[in-house]
């Protein structure tokens, strides 16, 4: 083994997983490579520098502070999917109504007005004709008259 | 804790750890053990923090340990008989924070909590290979910042 292979097996020496033979070859180049050996030292010295804090115990509501959190979450679902049965509705809704209001809009309401108009003129001067009657005669009169006058 | 900083904190992403694993519990497939899937959630959580506290960095390392002079040796060597425990704590997380997320957390593992390298693999979601890799490179990046603390406490 090389020295730079050695010197990657130094760093990994004090996990205790390398294998037998690289174990061996390892503290047999410790022996006679002082820089290796500074290394290993300091790599030892890692752990307890570093990671010396002791574990924390875990808080007495750590359990219950989990639970309130699962609560609130399936909470928080439940009034999500609330949301979406309507949402799911109002959406096509609302979409027709806008494209229905843009439709009207659109159109030529006076000019269709107007036509309606002459049309139910032209139909009550066919009625008055027919019927004989001076009242609906001067009703279709007026009603010719007024769509003059527009 | 030593990857998050304080009590609270370490709790607080632990509660995190658990919600995570309850909403995915229906994933759970049962390929590997119940505490080896915990470990792997708690082990993404962590570095999803690791990476977003990376990025908030302010100044370098070697700035820092010449601003701080002795202090930063006696942080690192003392023990907290001078009522330094908070600020020795913090310091060490600064220096654990100069490595990337991966290496912190694969180092944290091994030396805190004592996982195999095959415990840190399944947690970690990586090969053997990528572990010692990340321990290597984990243990050099430390070694080469305490001797910055070092070379600046022997010129003092």
């Amino acid at each position: 083994m090389d020295h730079e292979k050695l010197r990657e097996s130094v760093l990994l020496l004090r996990d205790g997983e390398l294998s037998p033979s690289e174990r061996f070859a390892v503290e047999e180049h410790l022996k006679e490579c002082p820089s290796c050996r500074q290394l290993a030292v300091a790599v030892e010295a890692i752990g307890p520098s570093l990671f010396n804090d002791a574990k924390p115990p875990a808080s007495e509501q750590f359990i219950s502070g989990i639970m309130s959190r699962i609560d609130e979450s399936a909470e928080k679902e439940i009034g999500d999917k609330k949301l979406d049965l309507p949402l799911r509705w109002w959406v096509p809704a609302f979409s027709f109504g806008l494209a229905g209001a843009v439709l009207l809009a659109a159109m030529p309401r006076q000019r269709q007005l107007l036509t309606m108009e002459s049309l139910f003129a032209a139909r009550a001067n066919v009625v008055a004709d027919r019927v004989q009657d001076p009242q609906v005669a001067y009703l279709s009169d007026l009603l010719a008259v007024q769509l003059e006058e527009r | 804790m030593s990857l998050v900083g304080d009590t609270a904190r370490a709790e607080d992403v632990a509660q995190e750890s658990f919600l995570r694993a309850y909403k995915a519990l229906a994933d759970f497939a049962g390929k590997s053990s119940f505490l080896t899937w915990i470990s792997r959630i708690a082990s993404n959580l962590c570095l999803e923090i690791l990476r977003k506290e990376k990025r908030r960095r302010e100044d370098s390392w070697d700035a820092l340990v010449e601003r701080l002079g002795e202090k930063a040796y006696n942080l690192v060597h003392e023990s907290d008989a001078f009522g330094r425990g908070i600020e020795r704590r913090d310091f060490i997380r600064r220096l654990l924070s100069e490595l990337s997320p991966e290496s912190r957390l694969a180092l944290t593992l091994r030396e805190l909590q004592g996982f195999s390298y095959k415990e840190i693999s399944d947690a970690m979601g990586c090969s053997l290979d990528s572990v010692k890799a990340r321990l290597r490179r984990a243990r050099i990046d430390i070694i080469e910042r305490l001797n910055v603390i070092d070379g600046v406490s022997a010129d003092e």
